[in-house]
């Protein structure tokens, strides 16, 4: 549980060591395989074109790596929030008009809010006859 | 040329932790025994072998360590940690009730 929570705050907060690792290890493979192809007789050409050829797809590779990690959702989100600061940075105009808008948005909402919670703390406007039994 | 066989379902990880139970070893090195020793009817791709191998460190069997290859490389090495020996042992036991049912099964057939 702990090793499992380490190793994803790694991958998350060291996203560029963590891929910088897999991107070394996923080249040591495919270096490895051009190196046995030679060893079999190959020319340099032929034995680093089958090995890129059976590899498939590294950016595949690395994605699925990335959910074997089980961050991908988190790591999306971070680089979605970032991405919607930065854009508000840039645009001021855009930022002051929606900050106004969202906030008169929610300063009606709490005034209704605010209204109905007086209206059920509110004693009720009929007194009533007559009170429950009390103690005797 | 032998026929390759696809790997079933769950046995990936048990043939990388066996593979490991002989020494550290990186991820070519995992790929090329299991290959050598099955005869070359396994073979590990590569685009499975990978995300295994971060699967099983994120859950604690293996642990890596940066290491130098024999072509004096870089590498990085896997090694398995005391939990991952301990569900190697468990795994290899269900693996046997397993295929020895199934074999009983289709011996009656």
């Amino acid at each position: 549980m702990l090793n499992d929570l380490l190793f994803r705050l790694r991958a998350l907060f060291r996203a560029d060591t963590v891929d910088g690792e897999l991107a070394q290890e996923l080249r040591f493979h495919l270096e490895s395989q051009v190196l046995k192809y030679l060893d079999l007789g190959l020319s340099r050409d032929q034995a680093e074109r089958r090995a890129r050829m059976e590899f498939g797809g590294l950016a595949q590779v690395k994605e699925e790596c990335r959910d074997a990690r089980g961050i991908n959702l988190v790591e999306t989100l971070f680089r979605d929030l970032r991405y919607g600061l930065r854009t508000l940075r840039q645009s001021p105009g855009f930022t002051t008009v929606a900050a106004i808008t969202a906030g008169a948005g929610h300063r009606r909402h709490h005034r209704d809010l605010f209204r109905r919670l007086r209206f059920l703390a509110a004693p009720p406007a009929v007194p009533r006859s007559g009170g429950p039994p009390g103690p005797q | 040329m032998k026929e390759n066989i696809d790997l079933p379902q769950g046995t990936l990880d048990l043939l990388i932790l066996r593979t490991l139970a002989l020494g550290p070893q990186h991820g070519w090195g995992i790929s090329e025994r299991v290959q050598q020793i099955s005869s070359d009817v396994l073979r590990i791709q590569q685009g499975s072998l990978y995300p295994a191998l971060h699967r099983l460190e994120r859950r604690g069997w293996i642990k890596p360590r940066w290491g130098t290859s024999q072509n004096n490389r870089r590498a990085k090495y896997y090694e398995l940690t005391k939990k991952g020996r301990r569900h190697l042992e468990a795994e290899q036991d269900l693996w046997k009730k397993l295929t020895a049912a199934v074999a009983q099964v289709l011996g009656t057939a």
